[in-house]
C-alpha cells in the first residue's frame, strides 16, 4: 500500500469514527462558515437583486380602483387625456388585471397585460424565450415554471372558475417564454389582457395601471389630484423611485458586511486554534504513541494539518449549506426577495473554510513537538 | 563463542532534581537475549525501558547501543532508531482508538518504510487475531488488545523488543499466550527484555536484574544463560 494512501486512511479514520468529537470540534466552524457565507451571498446577491428592482420602479404614479369601485380599460383612455390636458410627458404606462386560474386544481395566479406597454415600464423582465406574440401565448414565472416543470414551447391547459364554481372550457395556452424577475412575477403567469378577458371576462376591468412620467414630485402630486378630480372611480398615487444616492446606501453596506465578515473570520480562526491545542491534548497518548513508532514531529504535524483540512471541508459545507438557507430567509423576510440559488458559495466556502482549519491547525506544532512519550505513556 | 552485546550501560544515572531514578548502572546485554527487570514499585524499571527504549537520555553516564552513543543523539536520530531496532509493548496497551487491529499495525509499517497488508495480516494471525482485523480496540479483550500490541511490536523485525509490565493487565489464559509468542521471538534470536511484578513471568528469562532503589541490587543467572553468554558478573562478557 503506498504510504500516501495509508496516511489518508489514518487521517479519514480519525475524521470518520471520531464523527461526535468532530462535530463539536466543527461546530465554530460551521457557525462560522454559516455567517460568512449567507453574508456573502447577501451583499454580493441581494444588491444586484435590488439593482434589478431599482429599474423596475420605473412608474412613479400607480393608479389603482377607489374605494369598491372598479376600474375599466375605458378609464384609462380617460386618464390618458387628463395626463395630456395637463401638459406632463408620459414615458410609459401599463395595465394590469390580476386574477386566478386553475391548473390541475392548483390555483394559478395569473397577470394580465400589454406585453408591448408592460416592458417599457420594466426593462428588467429577464426572458428565456420570447414575449407571447399571438393569442394564447403566455409567459410562466421562473418559480412557477420550476414547480411544475414547464419548459418553454410546452402547451398547458387551464380552466377559470366562473362566479357560480362552474368552470369555464378548458384553454390551451402555450408558453413562449420564462419570466425571471426576482419578483412576485416569478411566481405567476402572464398573458395578454384580451387572452384573460376570453377565459374569465369580467367587462375589461384591470386592478392597476403604471405610469411613468416626467416631472418633479409637486408636478406628479397635482397631476394625481387632478386623476382623483376628474375620475370618481379610480385613485390615484405618486410612488417614490428609489434614487441612485439610496443605492450608494447598498455599497456602504457592502463595505461594512466586509468587515463583519473579517471580524468573524478572525473568531472562528481563534476558536479553531483553541478547539485544535484541545484536541492534540486530547490525543497526547495517541501522538506519544506514534512517536514510539518512530513518528517524526513533522509526520504528526502534517497529519493533524490535513485533519484540520478535512474538517475544514466538512465545517464548509456544512456552513455553506446552512448559509444558502440563513440567506434565503433573511431576503424573504427583510428584502422581500426570493434569493436565486447561489451555489458557487458551496465551493468558495469549503476552500475558505479549509484554509482557516488548516492554517489554525499550524499552532499546534508546539504542542506535538513537546509531547514526550516518555512521560505521556509512563505517566499514570 | 563471542557474544555480541546489544546495549552496554556504564555509570547511567537518570536523575529528577534530588532524586536519582537510576543510580550509577552499570549493565550489559547480550544479542538474543531474555533479560527480565524486576523490583519494587518505584525502584527504576520504567526509567530504565525508557533510556533503553530512546524516549529518555541518563542524565550522566554512557549508554551504547551496538557501537553508537545514545546519549550523543539528538531527537531526531533517536526516533529513527526506534523506528529501525525496537519494538515497545507497554502495560496499558497503547492502541489507537479510532483504528482497526490491522490498522493499528499497519501504522507501525507506516513509520517505519512502507505499509503491507498482506504481512500485517500474517502478524495478526501469529497472534491468533487473524479473525479480528476489522476490529477496532474497544472491541477486543484486554488480552486481545495486548496481543495486537504484541504483534505491532514484531511487525518490522526490531532486533530488540522491550515490554514494560506486558502481562500486568492479563489474566493467565493470555498471559500464556504472550509469553508463549515470547519465548518464539526469542528463539528467533530477538533480544527481549521484559519489566515484571511477576516472579513467574521473571522466571521465564535467562537473567533476572533486580533495581532497587535506582541501582542493580541483584543479578540471577540461569544455566542458560551461563551456557549462551558464559558465566559472568555485571560486566563485560568474557
Ligand atoms: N518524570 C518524572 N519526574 C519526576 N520523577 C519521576 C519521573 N519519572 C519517574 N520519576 C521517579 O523516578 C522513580 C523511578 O520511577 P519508575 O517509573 O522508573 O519506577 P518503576 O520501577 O517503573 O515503578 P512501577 O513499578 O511503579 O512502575 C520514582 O520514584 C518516580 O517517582
Ligand atoms: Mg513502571
Amino acid at each position: 500500500m503506498p504510504r500516501v494512501r495509508m496516511y489518508l486512511r489514518m487521517i479519514t479514520r480519525a475524521f470518520a469514527r471520531r464523527i461526535s468529537r468532530v462535530l463539536v470540534a466543527s461546530l465554530s466552524i460551521i457557525v462560522g462558515a454559516t455567517t460568512l457565507s449567507a453574508l456573502a451571498i447577501i451583499t454580493y446577491t441581494v444588491p444586484e437583486q435590488i439593482a434589478r428592482e431599482l429599474r423596475s420602479y420605473g412608474a412613479n404614479l400607480v393608479v389603482s380602483p377607489a374605494g369598491t369601485q372598479t376600474v375599466r380599460v375605458e378609464d384609462m383612455e380617460t386618464i390618458n387625456a387628463t395626463l395630456a390636458e395637463a401638459g406632463v410627458q408620459l414615458v410609459g404606462y401599463a395595465p394590469y388585471r390580476q386574477d386566478n386560474l386553475l391548473y390541475n386544481q392548483q390555483p394559478l395566479p395569473a397577470m394580465a397585460t400589454d406585453f408591448a406597454l408592460a416592458t417599457v415600464l420594466r426593462p428588467y423582465w429577464s426572458i428565456d424565450g420570447q414575449l407571447p406574440s399571438v393569442a394564447g401565448e403566455v409567459l410562466v414565472g421562473r418559480d412557477l415554471a420550476q414547480r411544475y416543470g414547464f419548459k418553454v414551447g410546452d402547451t398547458i391547459s387551464v380552466v377559470a372558475q366562473a362566479e357560480q364554481g362552474v368552470d369555464s372550457e378548458p384553454a390551451r395556452l402555450t408558453i413562449s417564454g420564462i419570466l425571471r424577475t426576482g419578483g412576485t412575477e416569478d411566481a405567476m403567469v402572464l398573458l395578454a389582457l384580451a387572452d384573460l378577458e376570453s377565459l374569465l371576462p369580467s367587462g375589461g376591468r384591470l386592478d392597476m395601471i403604471e405610469y411613468s412620467l416626467l416631472g418633479d414630485e409637486a408636478t406628479l402630486e397635482s397631476v394625481a389630484s387632478t386623476i382623483d378630480r376628474e375620475d370618481e372611480s379610480v385613485h390615484a398615487q405618486v410612488v417614490k423611485r428609489i434614487t441612485r444616492s439610496e443605492s450608494g446606501v447598498l455599497l456602504t453596506l457592502r463595505a461594512l458586511i466586509w468587515i463583519v465578515s473579517i471580524v468573524i473570520g478572525a473568531l472562528t480562526m481563534i476558536s479553531v486554534t483553541t478547539t485544535m491545542n484541545a484536541v492534540v491534548s486530547e490525543r497526547a497518548t495517541e501522538l506519544a504513541l506514534k512517536k514510539t513508532l518512530g513518528a517524526s514531529n513533522g509526520q504528526l504535524v502534517g497529519e493533524f494539518i490535513g485533519e484540520g483540512v478535512i474538517l475544514g471541508l466538512f465545517g464548509g459545507l456544512l456552513g455553506a449549506v446552512g448559509g444558502i438557507a440563513v440567506a434565503g430567509l433573511v431576503t424573504q423576510e427583510v428584502f422581500n426577495l426570493n434569493l436565486q440559488a447561489s451555489w458557487w458559495v458551496v465551493p468558495v466556502t469549503m476552500t475558505a473554510a479549509a484554509l482557516v482549519s488548516g492554517l489554525g491547525t499550524f499552532v499546534t506544532v508546539r504542542r506535538i513537538v513537546g509531547i514526550n512519550p516518555a512521560i505521556v505513556l509512563g505517566g499514570e | 563463542m563471542d557474544p555480541q552485546t546489544v546495549y552496554t550501560l556504564s555509570g547511567v544515572s537518570r536523575r529528577y532534581g534530588e532524586l536519582a531514578a537510576l543510580d550509577n548502572v552499570d549493565l550489559t546485554i547480550h544479542m538474543g537475549e531474555w533479560l527480565s527487570v524486576v523490583g519494587p514499585s518505584g525502584s527504576g524499571k520504567t526509567t530504565l525501558m525508557n533510556i533503553l527504549g530512546c524516549m529518555d537520555l541518563p542524565t550522566s553516564g554512557t549508554v551504547l547501543l551496538g557501537q553508537e552513543r545514545l546519549d550523543r543523539q539528538g531527537e531526531r536520530e533517536l526516533a529513527i532508531i526506534r523506528r529501525q531496532r525496537i519494538g515497545l509493548i507497554f502495560q496499558k496497551f497503547h492502541l489507537i482508538k479510532h483504528l482497526t487491529a490491522l490498522e493499528n499495525i499497519m501504522v507501525a509499517q507506516y513509520y517505519h518504510s512502507i505499509p503491507d497488508e498482506v504481512e500485517a495480516r500474517a502478524a495478526l494471525d501469529r497472534v491468533g487475531l487473524g479473525e479480528r482485523a476489522g476490529h477496532l480496540p474497544r472491541q477486543l479483550s484486554g488480552g486481545e488488545q495486548q496481543r495486537v500490541c504484541v504483534a505491532r511490536a514484531l511487525i518490522n523485525s526490531p532486533s530488540v523488543v522491550l515490554a514494560d509490565e506486558p502481562t500486568g493487565n492479563l489474566d493467565e489464559a493470555n498471559e500464556r499466550i504472550v509469553l508463549d509468542l515470547f519465548r518464539q521471538l526469542h528463539d528467533e534470536g530477538t533480544t527481549l527484555i521484559v519489566v515484571t511484578h511477576d516472579a513467574a513471568v521473571a522466571a521465564q528469562g535467562q537473567r533476572q536484574i533486580i533495581l532497587n532503589h535506582g541501582r542493580i541490587a541483584r543479578v540471577v543467572e540461569t544455566e542458560d544463560y551461563a551456557r549462551a553468554f558464559g558465566m559472568s558478573e555485571i560486566g563485560e562478557p568474557r
